[in-house]
């Protein structure tokens, strides 16, 4: 510790706080200069932009190929014309779009994309700190997030140039397993590279782990003076029940990924049945990981949502109490169902049974959530601003995900839906729809903060529609074309569901159309943006209350925490844009609700 | 006799299609019971969130009021209704569903085998065939194998679906409804009836998406003579004609055309009977009885040069007699073969008892004493 001294003083204890003087040209963007100063940092803010730059990467290389899978569903037959090895190159073809598609949105999107970006970059200055707890820790999950990233898409996108083209890289024949690794597919019958693949997402995965121990010290060590747990906005709590998730359940995947690597490269018999394995037996580890995964992007989506619902619905949020513990209690019954993607498996039918009313248990936090954001927008004093409008796409997406989900947990039902388009659906709702909104809608929430501009919002706002729009004209026709019996993952498709795919395939292409909107937007608004007040929206969480940017660091003085929900005070200042704290008004309301 | 072209009877309602079994009612009632709870609880939300956020849009000079942070009644209430909600739905969904785990003692029992990309439905007096047929009104219980990965089999009209787990035996069952017969003399009609849709629902590999079959409904008196016809598919046809037969049913034709400069997977078996087959180490072999036999059985043990290995093995699947038909059928399809075809073409006149798949004890690798045209001969003489 001592050695690092001299370039973080901060962290020596005892030695006296530096007095700031506060230069408002002074921000973490231009504090210090150079390639060295950005790649070397230990700043929570570089760091998370970094993670942003990263993560939208991913994001457009697993949209791209969405479209592209979608382009080639446009006809229910290969559109190679010609004879049945063409055929099958092209489903070769298909099957490694689907792959890549499902991995790069899974591990490299939608996992980290809240927590590594909008975390990092939020979750100190909520806390009123200087920065997380392990600073150096964090630099490394970066690390191992881009290479773990690069070295999995390189073996993904090799598997892809090689279905195409016939061009043989070093990453050989990637992957076409879909991103569940099903055995004995994977282990001993897949051409690809998946022994690679695998170490690309193990990788991955303690990227993950480690910013999990680093939020759970943070919210443990740095909160300010006045917050208590439950004082603590609720987007660290959404961050900390995903962090239990990620330390605990992040590892099994670890493991189980080594045992299929593991049988495939020395065979050992774990999986396989041909030497003495159980392929169900990988089902079980996967899911155990992979179902609490869906709520790692789900858990911190809300924590966004009940922000934003707050600060444009000038209200205190409803119920915050239990708001807080359902994500705690989501993040640990979300333990406890993952057999409910193997009904159909032949694991036995008590099993079954008793997956299916656990299922249905952590059903309730979710439906009550979405009742408490409603009573928040009721007699509030809603602003459309585009950040809200996501947040209100995420209200309906999320509720018709979890809804559709009650079919899948009612047993005989899903019996018929499960591996049908019906799932597709389900989870593009919950994971994409719900998900990708929340995300959305925190980034323009925090754009501002983050960057110390304004976004253009008629842009902003008629982008959120077409997003909306496209979204549901993409998804919601699965639903059906599921329901009436089309499986999932197949390249070619009996005629009687073109109709559906063709829906699908519009929206789309709508959809991307709407996302190229967003970015470009937020390229306006980095570039020509109007620049941004410290409070554009009145909101009480501790990172409204220094500049925009943030100076290096974050804080001239520690900040002192009341109840992050309680707006009273808070006046618009039509001259400067920026939302002004007025004690005396907040005296002559205080305690009124 | 047989479908080589998947009929399309397709009958549907707005979300699911025609129900074709006795477990669909129950299914679908409880499908829809959900799907009117979603409705409700979907619209009360949307409309909700729309009519707040009109109501309560932001107006210039127009304070909010201030309004309850949390009522304890109300987050009660909003727990317990859905609580009871998912647990009616949970009742439901857990009955029917022991319903679909308990097949009837009596069941007609059929094996259904997946392999990479293939059905193959196995019936009790051993014969086999890509599509199933079932006799209606009859519960039928499908054991259920893999060869090589896992595979799921699934007839959406039944609304049933199981995991198909190399090494375990899962099962489903299934009762077809009757086939309405509008004619009387149609009831024995090996020819007359339903067909649905049979799907593999687990990926499992590159041509994961044709693994595609159908599933046929007869009258019993129906399916009794179809079976009956199916299982001896040498009676009035020439031994050709019956090899032709199983290369379009036992899945050659998935992999090798007929064709002569159509490649598919494997090599074509035009003009292959009687050639040279060239092969890794650069030797050559020919392509006579012993090794069209020992390539069917064990596909690995002569690879040719140009060609993956990566046909599964059909010991135990295609009997000696059979890989005698297919033997004919290939002569009749290659240049090479010099001899006299016409011994082939005579229409069998009596079942032939070896027909159904014998499964040999022990796994023999060695070519057959006899070669298949002496074979072809004795039966001749029967």
């Amino acid at each position: 510790m001592s050695a690092d001294a001299g370039t973080i003083p901060y962290k020596e204890p005892g030695m006296p706080r530096p007095q700031h003087v506060v230069d408002l040209h002074d921000n973490y963007l231009n504090h210090s200069k150079g390639i060295k100063s950005w790649l070397l940092t230990l700043d929570h803010k570089r760091i998370g932009i970094m993670y942003m730059v990263g993560i939208l990467s991913a994001f457009f290389l697993g949209g791209l190929f969405a479209i592209l899978l979608r382009t080639m569903l446009w006809s229910p037959v290969v559109m190679v014309p010609g004879n049945e090895q063409i055929a099958s190159s092209s489903y070769r073809l298909y099957n490694h779009f689907f792959t890549l598609h499902g991995a790069v949105m899974v591990f490299m999107f939608i996992i980290p994309a809240i927590p590594a970006i909008l975390g990092n970059f939020i979750l100190p200055l909520q806390l009123g700190a200087k920065d997380v707890a392990f600073p150096r820790l964090n630099l490394l999950s970066l690390y191992l997030y881009a290479t773990g990233a690069l070295f999995f898409s390189f073996i993904l996108l090799s598997g892809v140039l090689h279905a195409a083209f016939n061009i043989t890289l070093p990453g050989g024949f990637g992957l076409d397993t879909g991103w569940t690794f099903y055995t004995p597919y994977s282990s001993s019958k897949a051409q690809g590279n998946v022994v690679a693949a695998t170490l690309g997402a193990f990788v991955l995965g303690f990227s993950s782990i480690l910013t999990g121990v680093n939020f759970i010290a943070s919210i443990h060590t740095l909160r300010p003076k006045g917050m208590t747990w439950f004082r603590m906005p609720l987007f660290l709590w959404a961050l900390y029940a995903t962090s239990i998730i990620q330390i605990l359940a992040t590892p099994v995947l670890a493991i189980t990924l080594l045992l299929l690597a593991a049988e495939r490269s020395i065979g050992i018999g774990i999986f396989d049945p041909a030497m003495g394995g159980d392929p169900v037996l990988f089902q079980h580890f996967f899911w155990f990981y992979s179902h609490p995964a869906v709520y790692i992007m789900i858990l911190p989506a809300m924590g966004v949502i009940s922000e934003v619902i707050v600060a444009f619905s000038r209200k205190h949020v409803f119920g915050y109490n239990f708001i807080a513990l359902s994500s705690i209690a989501i993040a640990l019954l979300g333990f406890l169902v993952w057999g409910h993607h193997m009904f159909v498996s032949g694991q036995s039918p008590l099993a079954n049974v008793i997956f299916s009313l656990l299922t249905f248990s952590v059903a309730i936090p979710s439906a009550v959530k979405v009742f408490n954001w409603l009573a928040t927008l009721y007699k509030g004093d809603i602003r459309l601003k585009t950040p809200m409008l996501y947040a209100l796409g995420f209200m309906m997406l999320f509720t018709i995900g979890g809804l559709t989900g009650l079919f899948l947990g009612a047993l005989a039902v899903d019996v018929h839906l499960t591996n049908t388009y019906f799932i597709v659906a389900h989870f593009h709702y919950v994971m994409m729809g719900s998900m990708l909104f929340a995300f959305l809608a925190g980034m323009y929430y925090w754009w501002p903060k983050m960057f110390g501009k304004m976004y253009n919002e008629t842009v902003g706002v008629i982008a959120s529609i077409i997003v909306f729009v496209g979204f549901n004209t993409a998804f919601f026709p699965q639903f059906i074309a599921g329901s009436l019996g089309m499986p999932r993952r197949y390249a070619s498709y009996p005629i009687q569901f073109v109709g559906y795919h063709r829906a699908s395939t519009i929206g789309a292409y709508t959809m991307g159309l709407g996302l190229v909107l967003v970015g470009l937007n937020w390229a306006h608004a980095l570039l020509r943006g109007k620049k941004a007040p410290s409070n554009p929206w009145g909101s009480n969480t501790l990172e409204w209350r220094t500049p925009s940017p943030p100076p290096h660091d974050n804080f001239p003085d520690a900040p002192v925490a009341n109840d992050p929900y309680d707006l009273h005070g808070w006046e618009y200042d039509k001259a400067t844009e920026n939302w002004v704290y007025n004690e005396h008004a907040a005296g002559a309301t205080a305690g009124s609700h | 006799m047989l479908r080589s072209v998947l009929a399309e009877v397709y009958d549907q309602t707005f979300w699911l299609p025609k129900g074709a079994s006795t477990v669909a009612p129950s299914t679908d009632w409880l499908f829809n019971f959900v799907l009117w709870i979603c409705i409700f609880f979907f619209l009360l939300i949307a409309v909700l969130t729309v009519y707040f956020c009109v109501k309560y849009r932001h107006r210039e000079g127009v304070k909010q009021e201030s309004t309850a942070g949390h009522s304890t009644a109300l987050e009660l209430t909003w727990t317990i209704i859905p609580t009871v909600i998912v647990l009616v739905i949970f009742y439901y969904g857990f009955r029917q569903f022991m319903n679909l785990s308990v097949d009837p003692p009596n069941s007609y029992e059929i094996t259904a085998t997946g392999m990479m990309w293939n059905w193959q439905f196995t019936y009790p007096n051993g014969y086999t065939s890509p599509e199933l047929h079932v006799p209606a009104g009859v519960p039928v219980r499908v054991i259920l194998d893999s060869k090589d990965v896992i595979h799921s089999l699934f007839v959406p009209a039944f609304r049933v679906k199981k995991d198909v787990v190399p090494g375990r035996y899962n099962r489903l069952w299934f009762q077809a409804e009757k086939v309405p017969v509008t004619d009387p003399k149609d009831i024995a009609d090996p020819d007359k009836f339903d067909v649905y849709d049979l799907y593999c629902a687990a990926y499992c590999g590159t041509n994961h998406s044709t693994m595609k079959s159908i599933a046929c409904v007869h009258t019993p008196e129906s399916f009794k003579a179809w079976l009956t016809i199916a299982s001896n598919p040498y009676l009035g046809h020439t031994l050709i004609e019956v090899g032709e037969l199983f290369y379009k049913t036992r899945s050659c034709a998935t992999c090798h055309s007929n064709e002569k400069d159509k490649i598919i997977t494997g090599p074509s078996w035009r003009d292959m009977f009687g050639s040279q087959i060239p092969l890794a180490d650069g030797t050559t072999v020919l392509a006579d009885e012993a090794y069209v036999r020992e390539s069917i059985y064990v596909p690995g043990a002569k690879i040719h040069r140009n060609f993956p290995n990566v046909m599964p093995s059909q010991l135990g699947m295609i009997s000696d007699t059979d890989v005698n038909a297919i033997i004919a059928y290939m002569k009749s399809i290659s240049v090479n073969f010099k001899g006299d075809l016409s011994q082939f073409q005579v229409k069998g006149t009596a079942p032939e008892k070896g027909a159904p798949t014998t499964m040999p004890l022990t796994p023999s690798i060695s070519p057959p004493a006899t070669s298949p045209a002496t074979k072809a001969l004795d039966k001749k003489s029967d």
